[in-house]
């Protein structure tokens, strides 16, 4: 038999209709309501993260955030350690609603590439699951800026831990 | 600790509105060697719901320490835009005050490669990162 095509899996790798659009309320739950009823953290508020679109069959999500004048540096762009903070949740989340957020996912490294100046603005990042094993996953994603411009790309390695190992809720 | 000579310099281009959110100090700088040890206090507005400091803003802040390593040895005549930047995450980071250092690996002509390191309020190296940036001349201010 020859290799192209993805392999046949019981559980989705991520890469499953990766042109497909995404869709608000893909599977059985609307991932974005039950996001936007949980009790988000201290980065997460002060990010303004705000979900659009999450998508747990094909570990995709689409996050909004607030690019604001508080994270400008010098040149009176965003700073680029604030951009890998939005891309960091914005991959996270792709990978903890494939597990119906029941995981948590450190991060284990984290590397962005900054494409264009961030200037503020309302900001949109799209994470991508590429890989998701039992106790590591892959991830990609873009961050785009208020004028719908590429502003830096991402890549991470992030472990999985299953919540109820944690001991909390 | 640090030559006043030298503070009044670094203070002469201050970071703007994202070293005031980090509360971004200098502890040592070495503008020979390429070096500078940098402090941050890192409150929960920075944390994950693990309560642990989130991997982006550790990385924010190793991007600030490495920024001011390649300033000092550049004696300020560059705009260092960062072209990308990889971090590794050992340890959990939490809520602290928070050191970090950062070195000039190499600087060319327009751009400089540099690498940082980052430690958690206990004192343990939680996280380190490369970087690599452009030199673009600064225009007079």
């Amino acid at each position: 038999m020859n290799d192209a095509g993805p392999p046949a899996r019981p559980k989705p790798t991520g890469r499953e209709g990766a042109s497909e659009p995404l869709r608000r309320g893909e599977g059985p739950r609307d991932w974005v309501a039950v996001l936007k009823s949980r009790r988000h953290s201290g980065a997460t508020e002060l990010l303004g993260m705000e979900p659009l679109e999450l998508d747990s069959a094909h570990g995709r999500s689409r996050i909004a955030y607030e690019g604001g004048l508080r994270f400008t540096n010098r040149a009176g762009v965003v700073q680029g350690g604030i951009l890998a903070a939005m891309l960091d949740e914005a991959m996270a989340l792709a990978c903890v609603t494939m597990d119906e957020f029941r995981t948590v996912v450190p991060t284990l490294e984290l590397k962005v590439s900054f494409v264009a100046p961030a200037k503020p603005g309302r900001f949109v990042a799209e994470g991508q699951v590429v890989r998701k094993g039992r106790s590591v996953a892959f991830a990609e994603g873009r961050l785009f800026g208020a004028a719908g411009e590429l502003l830096a790309t991402a890549s991470t390695t992030m472990r999985i831990v299953a919540r109820e190992k944690l001991g909390k809720r | 600790m640090i030559d006043p000579a030298l503070q009044a310099r670094y203070d002469q281009w201050p970071e703007g509105p994202i070293g005031e959110l980090l509360s971004h100090r200098l502890v040592a700088l070495e503008p020979e060697r390429g070096f500078a040890r940098v402090a941050f206090d890192a409150v929960p507005d920075f944390c994950n719901p693990m309560g642990i400091v989130q991997g982006g803003f550790q990385t924010a802040m190793l991007d600030e320490a490495m920024t001011d390593a390649l300033l000092a040895r550049t004696d300020w005549k560059f705009y260092p835009p960062t072209l990308e930047i990889k971090a590794s995450f050992f340890e959990p980071c939490r809520p602290g005050v928070v050191h970090a250092e950062g070195l000039v690996l190499k600087l060319g002509k327009s751009i400089a490669f540099l690498e940082g390191r980052l430690y958690e309020p206990g004192g343990a190296l939680a996280a380190v990162a490369s970087a690599t940036t452009m030199l673009r001349p600064r225009t007079p201010a």
